[in-house]
C-alpha cells in the first residue's frame, strides 16, 4: 500500500488530535501526487457502507426542509401546488382556518390528508401510526387523534396503515365499512375505480364492520372483499405480497406473467388495465419499478411485449397488438 | 434495457430543469452519505452537516449545469471532496506544537533512507497521525522522550511511572512506528 493511501486510511479511521488534523489538512490540498490522494479519497467514498450511514429519516428530513428555504420550495408549497411527478408527494391542509400543520393549534382541526394522481405519500399520524396513501387518495382526522382515547380516521381511496399500539382502538372508516385495530398492519382500498372494496391484513388482527352484516374479524393472510355490484362480501386467504408491494419503494417482479405483472401495476398505479386481444398476457417479463411515472413504466412495457399503450382517460389503460 | 441508469440520467435532466421532488429524492438518498464522507475527512460532526447543506444548496444553485452528468453518486463526490478542501484551504497554515513530531524528533532508525523531501514529508504525517492514536500513556512517554528530549529518568519522575514502564511504552511505541 503506498504511503498515501497509509496516511489517508488511517487518518480516515482515527480520532487524531486537532494538530494531527490540521496538519494533514495542510498536506492533503497540495497539488503533489493530488491524483494518488484523490484515488485514496474515492475508495473511502465507495466504501462508506449504509451501516455507517446513521441518521434517523426524521432528522434528515427536517435538515431537508431547513434546505427548502433556500431552494424556493418552501415558497411553493404554500401555494399548495399539485405537480404530477413521479416521486412520492403528500400534500397536508388544514380544512379550518386555512393553516399549515405546523403551527400549533388550540382547538381540534381536521386534518386532511391527499395524495395528488401519479403520487403517493408516506404521513405519520399524531399517535405514531404510519399510513402510506395511493395516487389520488384522502384520509382525515382530528388533529387531537391519540390525545382523546380513541382513534379515528377517514379515508378514501387507498391505503396502508401500520398502527402503533398504544391500547385505544383504532378505528378506520370508509363510506361503506369500518375496520377496527389494535395495533397491526393492513391495507384498505375502497375505491370508485374498481368493483371491490378489499381490506387485506399483514400482521395482528383487525374487525371489519359493515351495515346490515355482523362484523367480521381478520387474520393475517386474509382479505376482506366487498362487491359494489351485489354489496355481498366474503372472506378470502391471499398472498399479502400481491396487495401491498404498491408503497414500496422499489417493487421487483421477477419472471412474472404479463397478466400478474399488469395486476400489480393497476395497484400500485391506481389504474384499470384492459388487454386487446391477441396480447400474450402469459409471456413472462421481469422488471424493477421505483419511483417512475405510470407513463414511463407502461411505455417500458409497451417496448417489452411489442403492444401498443393506449390512454383511454388518466385511470384507464389498453394494451393492444401492435 | 438498463432501466435503472437510464432513470437516473432522467432524473438528473429534470432536476437541472429546476424538479424540487427530484432535488429532494437525491438529498434523501445521498445526504448521509456525502455528511459522513465529510466527517471522516474533517473529524468535526457539525462542520460535517455544514459542509453537507452548503454542498447541496450549491447542487441545486448550478443545477443547470448538471446536465452533462450521468452519475449523481460521482458528482456528489467530487462535489464532496472539493468542499472538504476548501474547508483546509481556509484554515491556513497550522501551528504545530505540543505532541507534533518534526524531523528532527524522529529517531535515525526510523527515518531510514528517506531521502526526498515529500517522502520525509510524508513519513512524518504518517508517524504522527499514528503517535496521535497511540493510547495515552504511550503517546505522551514517546512525545515526552522525543521531542521534549527528557531522559527517561525524568520522564519517569515527571509521569510518576517506574523507569522500567517508561522504557517499556518507548519501545512499543517504536515498534509501531517501525512497522509502518
Amino acid at each position: 500500500m503506498t504511503i498515501i493511501k497509509k496516511i489517508i486510511e488511517r487518518f480516515a479511521s482515527g480520532n487524531p488530535s486537532r494538530e494531527v488534523r490540521d496538519a494533514f489538512g495542510e498536506w492533503l490540498v497540495e497539488d503533489d501526487r493530488q491524483q494518488a490522494k484523490e484515488d485514496a479519497l474515492y475508495r473511502i467514498w465507495m466504501n462508506l457502507c449504509s451501516e455507517d450511514l446513521s441518521d434517523s429519516t426524521r432528522e434528515r428530513r427536517m435538515k431537508l426542509e431547513m434546505l427548502h428555504r433556500h431552494t424556493g420550495a418552501e415558497k411553493r408549497k404554500s401555494r399548495l401546488l399539485w405537480r404530477c411527478a413521479g416521486i412520492a408527494a403528500a400534500v397536508v391542509v388544514l380544512l379550518a382556518g386555512g393553516f399549515l400543520l405546523n403551527h400549533r393549534m388550540r382547538a381540534p382541526q381536521a386534518v386532511c390528508i391527499l395524495t395528488a394522481d401519479n403520487a403517493r405519500g408516506h404521513h405519520i399520524l399524531p399517535d405514531g401510526t404510519s399510513v402510506w396513501l395511493n395516487s389520488g387518495s384522502t384520509l382525515r382526522y382530528a388533529q387531537d387523534m391519540g390525545r382523546t382515547g380513541s382513534r379515528e380516521v377517514f379515508l378514501e381511496g387507498e391505503g396502508y396503515f401500520d398502527v402503533v399500539h398504544d391500547g385505544t382502538p383504532f378505528c378506520m372508516k370508509t363510506s361503506s365499512f369500518d375496520v377496527q385495530v389494535l395495533g397491526t398492519q393492513f391495507c384498505v382500498r375502497q375505491s370508485p375505480l374498481f368493483n371491490e372494496d378489499q381490506v387485506t391484513v399483514a400482521s395482528g388482527s383487525v374487525q371489519v364492520g359493515s351495515a346490515g352484516t355482523a362484523p367480521v374479524v381478520l387474520s393475517p393472510g386474509e382479505q376482506y372483499v366487498m362487491d359494489k355490484g351485489s354489496g355481498e362480501s366474503c372472506v378470502r386467504k391471499v398472498d399479502t405480497a400481491d396487495y401491498l408491494s404498491w408503497f414500496a419503494p422499489i417493487m421487483v417482479m421477477d419472471n412474472l406473467p404479463l397478466s400478474k405483472v399488469l395486476e400489480k401495476l393497476e395497484h400500485r398505479y391506481n389504474v384499470k388495465v384492459s388487454v386487446g386481444r391477441g396480447v400474450d398476457t402469459l409471456s413472462r417479463l421481469s422488471l424493477k419499478v421505483s419511483d417512475e411515472t405510470k407513463e414511463r413504466v407502461f411505455s417500458v412495457i409497451g417496448i417489452l411485449t411489442n403492444t401498443e399503450v393506449c390512454y383511454i382517460d388518466d385511470k384507464h389503460i389498453l394494451l393492444t397488438n401492435n | 434495457m438498463d432501466i435503472e441508469g437510464s432513470i437516473e440520467s432522467d432524473y438528473i435532466r429534470r432536476l437541472a430543469e429546476g424538479s424540487y421532488e427530484v432535488f429532494d429524492y437525491f438529498y434523501l438518498k445521498y445526504a448521509s452519505l456525502v455528511e459522513s464522507f465529510v466527517r471522516v475527512l474533517v473529524k468535526d460532526g457539525s462542520v460535517a452537516e455544514d459542509i453537507c447543506q452548503e454542498v447541496f444548496l450549491n447542487i441545486w444553485r448550478s443545477r443547470h449545469v448538471l446536465k452533462g452528468v450521468s452519475s449523481m453518486k460521482n458528482y456528489l463526490f467530487i462535489m464532496s471532496k472539493n468542499a472538504v478542501y476548501d474547508f483546509y484551504l481556509k484554515r491556513g497554515h497550522p501551528k504545530t506544537e505540543e505532541e507534533f513530531l518534526t524531523v528532527e524528533n524522529l529517531p535515525p532508525s526510523l527515518k531510514g533512507d528517506l531521502q526526498q523531501e515529500e517522502d520525509i514529508r510524508d513519513f512524518l504525517l504518517l508517524v504522527n497521525v499514528t503517535v496521535s492514536e497511540m493510547p495515552e500513556q504511550r503517546r505522551r512517554v514517546f512525545c515526552l522522550s522525543r521531542k521534549d528530549g527528557l531522559k527517561n529518568k525524568e520522564i519517569a519522575q515527571l509521569t510518576g511511572l517506574s523507569e522500567k514502564t517508561v522504557e517499556y511504552h518507548i519501545s512499543k511505541a517504536l515498534a509501531q512506528l517501525k512497522s509502518l
